[in-house]
């Protein structure tokens, strides 16, 4: 099953490859009016985002048949296929209750991917189109690999296609240079697993060891304070499909790696690490929301706003409870549907029609496009952790595990819960209301594709926040084993 | 039934929200207010039930939240306490719809505004029958969210887009103390729900209970606007009246009253939060009334009168009086829905005319509303036998029969505020219907009284003014009611109701009607019969320094904005500009490499004794190194995390360069 779950998007991505480009996409350029160029692009064009958009919601399904298959009274990985002929390493896959919802996570979002850049990429669509489809094969393989050297291969093997999608579909003349930060901040970041992956002998201090060299890996994806600096450049300078991704998938790379290297193999040196982590993830999400709260780009403000989340998780997960590593992972999966969302009002939707991301030239949206002001709110609320969102929940438990550790680090962490406030609501305040911008033409409101894209991102935060049982069936039995089997 | 309660106005709201178009706007008025009065008429059934026969139900929907120990359900919970102050909030809510068919009819969004106003209802509603402190939550998130969608209801006016964003922060900063002490109250009871939690508390350290008390009090004092989180309340005055009325007097700053009377068995426990309950009520209640003095806006000036009725409730509830504490609030929603019904009617018949400084002579013009009008004033200021009097000044003595330090100080500040009330009370009267014509003639000419629709909800309230206090108190407040049952909780040492009917002196309890008069008199007097007086004692240096200190609001605002609001943002600034982007950003690194470099560099002087300096120097470290652990204890360096702090100074002290040349 998992097999086939990652040769579908190969699959994919090899029958992309055979198609050729019409030659009329060099005369089209990447024109900031979306619906103009839709007439002109050519037939081949239509048929590859189609075979794309096609294979993603084939894996979508697969992924949901898995998690309808699968049994969650087991504490052992289920749908385990090996790979035993290969002699240099050990090719074994297997799900388990923690890693189920973040494949889950991959394939939702990858075709929310794709159809949030469907209609403005028109140059080099197929390197595009194959590259996304790869990222969420090889994602997935992160998620599902047993092998610590596979993990560590994959978790790595993200970042010269995310290099790839910045440098060829970005924004901005920076583009180049944030692409080069991404990559060398994370590849340095990762360098130290790779030399202590070697390390078995575990005693307590060459566990301290290991522990620091996966933990600076990971602290730099998630990202923590103080190796943050790449992530808000390359969601400015990424396109909105790269920033999805980055966003609501590549981040929680780092949440698993969390949860399966550092607690689940050195429990010790987590235990012993505990403070640290907890003030370094506090100083993040105040420093995060405090610097959040002056952003003047839009794509950067969601950004940084992500920090002070992960955060939030980050404090969960080191809760050593049940409800705060619980709670992480469902804040995980929430900030893996709301980024998104975010950010395709601010960088698609917003940008398609005005071309502009700095906000104070952005003023009374709700004159135009009331729908998208609704849905824009929702989601802003759903930022901020309000009460029936999947947010509130993960952020309710992961503090509420993390005070039964230290009172102090729960409090300090629950600024958060002012400060998101303050900037999801000033940055919408500022977009939506007010009188409508001279610096902008009148705008149609979201189309028919845009709404889909933020509706089908909308239910799940709310049904799971209503719901949200339906996740923790699943998770307990992990979770339980994650904390109390030796 | 008791679930149609709360999904009638959710229904209202739907349908009028994402299906306005199709409704249109008589289809939109008709379905909401259909719904809520549906929905009132339920409570009323419900008051008979759960209050008159006393059964309390409980409805349970199935599990929300499973995860380890903790378990919440979906669970509603209708008794006593839920009841009572139900009934305000729907009898409220009703007339206000029925008031916004008129006061809105030339609005172009009238179905955006019966959807908010539908909403904020049922989020109310879902706060005061929660059967959890989560399910609670959700109506408070809500009527915070619904406030600040009500408060920008004019979405393009500069002044609304503030009011509303101060609103939901202030209310949030609220909402942290509340959610840390559910994280309290989770760790120390193991669950969320009011039955395990309440019957629990008598066993639980009285230090625990007393943080988890100032916790909510925290909450509670953001919702329901007590110092220091009172400022976005005057400010709330942006919205449309009906909104002022319903939100801002009648229910959502209520919430935080509702909280505080929920948690009575955890409150009783705590006399230290009590005290600190107690006195900062009674100083909202007359910081609030000296500020309301001087204000010149209608609306405002029944604001602060709002938020020092406030105060007096959370003194209530300080001193252990639940149930005069919800008679105050019940009472208070009737009389100050009124006021502020009263107070729109004015502005919308005199041109939206706000400034009280020019209107005047409108008694002859407006003599329904005047009457209305005055009605709520006497109810508020507490004239004996109207709604207002019986908790009002129930509080008081109260107060003064605890014969502790903070029941003085309860009664003498409040029983000064309650003099203060009469004063701007009827100084509103007599500036707006009494005095001189001091408004442009065109409004004179066009105003009228309203239509039906405000004069039905009006006559109402007027009545409810007048009667409900009457009618209820012995049911409410009498002394040795068992109306409350087990939802109200009054510890057996802290009732003080006997001592303060039976045994307090006539000088006492007559004091603050006393006081009253006098206010009310001296007002009329003075605004009325002689305003020179009152020019010329404002005529100098320290009576105007006076003036802007309680017309500044005593400057709280100036003080967030100045102390908190800029220097928060210059301190994302530093975080986002100096150290992310200079020190541990990537120019901050290259340049502290660069910079390194140079510093090495200069070491290379050229000169022979230098490097000969060097050389022992690097000598003498040597032989320390070898000769270190004889030498001194070096057990520090095994502490793996001092090793981290050390080499993150390093990091630190070789990056100073670099900040040290960019200026």
């Amino acid at each position: 099953m998992i097999t086939l779950l990652l040769l579908i998007p190969i699959i994919g991505s090899l029958i992309l490859l055979f198609i050729p480009e019409t030659s009329t996409s060099v005369a089209i350029q990447q024109a900031g009016g979306a619906g103009a160029s839709g007439s002109v692009i050519g037939g081949n064009q239509i048929k590859m985002k189609k075979i794309a958009l096609i294979t993603s919601l084939l894996n979508l399904f697969v992924s949901l048949f898995i998690w309808f298959q699968f049994d969650s009274n087991q504490t052992q990985y289920q749908f385990v296929s090996e790979f035993n002929q290969l002699n240099f390493c050990h090719l074994n896959f297997g799900i388990d209750g923690i890693s189920l919802y973040f494949v889950l996570l991959t394939t939702f979002v990858t075709p929310v991917a794709l159809l949030s850049n469907y209609t403005n990429i028109t140059n080099n669509l197929k390197t595009f189109l194959i590259s996304f489809l790869l990222l969420e094969s090889l994602q997935i393989c992160a998620f599902v690999s047993l092998d610590l050297l596979l993990f560590y291969i994959f978790f790595e093997s993200v970042l010269p296609i995310l290099f790839i999608i910045i440098v060829l579909f970005g924004h901005g003349n920076d583009r180049f240079r944030s692409a080069l930060l991404l990559f060398l901040y994370t590849l340095a970041g990762s360098l130290p697993i790779f030399q202590l992956i070697s390390l078995y002998e575990i005693s307590l201090e060459s566990q301290k060891i290991l522990w620091l060299g996966f933990f600076i890996a990971f602290a730099v994806k998630t990202p923590l304070y103080p190796f943050i600096i790449w992530l808000p450049k390359a969601h400015a300078d990424s396109p909105l499909a790269g920033s999805i991704i980055l966003a609501a998938t590549i981040l929680k790379l780092a949440t698993y790696g969390y949860l399966r290297v550092l607690i689940n193999f050195l429990p010790d040196a987590t235990n012993y690490f505990n403070p640290l982590v907890q003030t370094i993830a506090v100083i993040a999400i105040i420093y995060a929301s405090f610097s959040t709260i002056i952003q003047q780009d839009t794509k950067r403000l969601i950004a940084y706003s992500s920090i002070s989340h992960m955060g939030v998780v980050v404090l969960g997960l080191f809760s050593n409870t049940i409800q705060g590593i619980e709670g992480a992972i469902l804040l995980a999966l929430a900030h893996g549907f709301v980024s998104p969302a975010l950010f395709i009002c601010v960088g698609g939707i917003i940008y398609d029609r005005t071309g502009k991301r700095i906000i104070n030239y952005i003023r009374g949206l709700a004159t135009y496009m009331p729908v998208f002001t609704i849905i824009f709110f929702i989601f802003t609320l759903c930022n901020t952790g309000i009460p029936l969102s999947l947010n509130f929940l993960g952020e309710q438990l992961s503090l509420i595990g993390i005070w039964q550790q230290n009172p102090i680090i729960a409090s300090l962490g629950a600024t958060g819960i002012v400060l998101s406030a303050c900037y999801s609501i000033f940055l919408y305040n500022r977009l939506s209301y007010g009188d409508y911008s001279p610096h902008m033409q009148p705008v149609k409101d979201i189309t028919r594709r845009e709404y889909y894209l933020l509706i089908s991102l909308l239910i799940p935060t709310i049904a799971f926040g209503i719901l949200p049982n339906v996740l923790l069936t699943s998770l307990h039995t992990s979770v339980s084993a994650l904390l109390y089997a030796c | 039934m008791y679930l149609s309660i709360i999904i009638l106005p959710l229904l209202g709201s739907i349908v009028s929200g994402f299906m306005g178009r199709k409704v249109g706007v008589t289809g939109s008025l008709f379905i909401t207010c259909t719904c809520l009065i549906l929905s009132s008429v339920l409570m009323t059934v419900a008051f008979y039930e759960v209050g008159l026969c006393g059964s309390p139900v409980s409805i349970n929907l199935g599990s929300w939240i499973d995860s380890e120990i903790m378990s919440i359900s979906w669970e509603f919970y209708y008794d006593q306490l839920t009841v009572s102050l139900g009934l305000a909030v729907l009898y409220c809510s009703s007339l206000i719809h029925i008031y916004s068919i008129s006061y809105m009819s030339e609005d172009p969004h009238v179905q955006r505004f019966m959807s908010y106003l539908s909403a904020f209802t049922a989020g109310m509603l879902v706060l005061i029958s929660g059967g959890n402190y989560f399910v609670m939550f959700i109506g408070w998130e809500t009527i915070g969210v619904v406030s600040y969608l009500l408060i920008n209801f004019y979405f393009t006016r500069i002044q609304a887009n503030k009011a509303s964003i101060l609103a939901l922060t202030m209310n949030r900063v609220g909402d942290m103390g509340l959610s840390i002490g559910f994280f309290a109250i989770f760790s120390l009871f193991g669950s969320l729900n009011y039955s395990t939690i309440f019957s629990l508390s008598p066993y639980m350290n009285e230090t625990a209970i007393t943080i988890i008390s100032l916790l909510l009090f925290m909450g509670a004092m953001a919702k329901s606007a007590n110092i220091p989180f009172h400022s976005w309340l005057p400010g709330s005055m942006e919205a449309p009246t009906p909104v002022s009325a319903l939100l801002h007097a009648a229910t959502l700053v209520t919430a935080g009253i509702y909280l505080l009377l929920r948690s009575s068995p955890i409150l009783e426990y705590s006399s230290t939060a009590l005290l600190v309950i107690t006195l900062i009520g009674a100083t909202t209640a007359f910081f609030a009334a000296t500020s309301g003095l001087v204000q010149n806006d209608l609306k405002r000036i029944i604001a602060f009168s709002t938020i020092s009725q406030l105060g007096y409730m959370v003194m209530a509830v300080g001193l252990s009086q639940y149930n005069v504490a919800l008679m105050h609030t019940v009472n208070h929603a009737f009389f100050k829905a009124l006021l502020f019904l009263g107070a729109g009617a004015v502005i919308h018949s005199f041109a939206d005319q706000q400034d009280i400084r020019k209107m005047g002579g409108l008694i002859k013009f407006l003599p329904f509303t005047y009457s209305v009008m005055l009605v709520g004033s006497l109810s508020l200021l507490a004239t004996p036998f109207l709604t207002g009097f019986y908790s009002k000044d129930l509080i008081l003595e109260l107060a003064f029969g605890q014969y502790t330090f903070s029941g003085f100080y309860a009664y003498i500040l409040g029983t000064i505020t309650a003099g203060i009330t009469a004063f701007y009370s009827f100084r509103l009267i007599s500036l707006v219907f009494l005095t001189v014509p001091n408004g442009p003639k065109f409004n004179y000419l066009h105003s009228h009284e309203s239509n039906l629709a405000i004069i039905i909800p009006l006559v109402i309230l007027a009545l409810f003014s007048i009667l409900f206090g009457f009618v209820f108190s012995d049911l409410f407040v009498g002394v040795g009611s068992d109306f409350f049952g087990n939802s109200l909780f009054i510890h057996p040492n802290n009732i003080s109701i006997i001592e303060a009917e039976f045994s307090l002196n006539l000088i006492i309890k007559l004091l603050p009607v006393i006081l009253s008069l006098i206010g009310s008199v001296l007002a009329i007097y003075l605004y009325h019969n002689n305003p020179e007086f009152i020019n010329q004692l404002t005529d100098n240096s320290i009576s105007k320094k006076i003036y802007g200190f309680l017309n500044g609001k005593y400057y709280f605002d100036v003080i967030y904005n100045h102390y908190f609001i800029s220097k928060g943002l210059l301190l994302g600034y530093t975080i986002s500009k100096e150290l992310w982007g200079f020190v541990l950003g990537p120019y901050g690194l290259s340049t502290a490499f660069t910079n390194t470099g140079k510093n090495i560099a200069k070491l290379d002087t050229g000169i022979v004794t230098t490097y000969a300096l060097y050389i022992t120097l690097g000598l003498l470290s040597l032989l320390f190194v070898v000769f270190a652990p004889i030498l001194i204890d070096v057990s520090m360096l095994s502490e793996f995390r001092l090793v981290i702090i050390y080499l993150a100074s390093i990091i630190l002290v070789l990056s100073f360069p670099s900040l040290n040349n960019k200026n």
